[in-house]
């Protein structure tokens, strides 16, 4: 059963030219509705980097992991999708409004800095800590399997809007983070966060 | 709308209002140091993707004048 807010939600969302605001309207709906379940989303990944940056960056999927003990099991995610008016777009996959939400697991994240939410006109999202993804870019642009471009322009993106684009970013723990054992990147995010401090420095024709 | 039970800083908090007048700044600051789509070109997601957006691998990005980010 679809409310009829919920059918309003969801023309506003299809009607949403731009990309990334749709993305962000989605990831709202889908989060109200399953932290009216007693659930607890977190918005990580791709989808996360893109509310950060605006960077052009995510695909046509928004990734949903989820924080505290419980998680929804398989009738859990589909009463909730249904209720958003979803549909099966593969395993663990549902599509909405023109989009794919990805119900993922347990949200991973080394850092013991908060997590960061963003109001939207459709109810709050939860984003991943910017300083795990911070590191986990770095380490995949430049440690994971030698260079990756792709990865590289994230990272550098996602370093220049932490750096001047008025996120608040604990970079004592950053480097905390980029010095653990599973990552061992503190070099290259130190090397990379300069590169892009040298890089904002120039001036604009 | 109900709230999430994960406590987040004031300063962890961002406003739509906050959100949408930084989007150029972020952008800005983005294509200083990298190009301005930097979308993948491909994943394990690849096929539904594709199938779903006319070849590409999610909707346009586009720029506040309605054109598209290239």
């Amino acid at each position: 059963m679809i409310s009829e807010e919920t059918r309003e939600a969801l023309r506003r969302i299809e009607s949403e030219k731009d990309a990334s605001v749709k993305a962000l309207l989605l990831a709202a709906l889908v989060s109200g509705v399953f932290r009216q379940a007693g659930f607890a989303p977190v918005i990580v990944g791709g989808s996360a980097i893109e509310f950060y940056t605006d960077g052009a960056y995510m695909s046509g999927d928004v990734d949903i992991c989820w924080s505290g003990p419980h998680l929804p099991g398989p009738a859990d995610q589909a009463r909730a999708m249904i209720a958003c008016g979803a549909g099966p777009g593969g395993p663990r996959t549902w599509k909405v409004a023109g989009l794919f939400v990805d119900l993922l697991g347990a949200v991973e994240t080394f850092a013991t800095s908060d997590y960061a939410s963003m109001d939207t006109p459709l109810g709050s999202v939860v984003l991943q800590p910017v300083e795990d993804l911070i590191v986990e870019r770095v380490f995949a642009a430049r440690c994971w399997t030698g260079p990756n471009a792709a990865a590289e322009d994230c990272a550098r993106k996602l370093l220049a809007t932490a750096l001047a684009g008025g996120l608040t970013v604990d970079w004592l723990e950053v480097e905390r983070i980029a010095a653990l054992p599973a990552y061992d990147c503190i070099q290259s995010v130190q090397a990379m966060k300069k590169e892009v401090t040298a890089a904002l420095a120039e001036e604009v024709p | 709308m109900s709230e999430t039970p994960i406590i987040i800083k004031p300063e962890k908090r961002y406003t739509w209002e906050q959100w949408l007048a930084g989007r150029a700044l972020r952008r800005n600051l983005g294509e200083r140091v990298a190009p301005s789509v930097i979308r993948r070109t491909e994943s394990s997601s690849d096929k539904r993707l594709r199938e779903a957006f006319d070849g590409e691998r999610g909707p346009e990005f586009v720029n506040p004048d309605g054109t598209a980010r290239q």
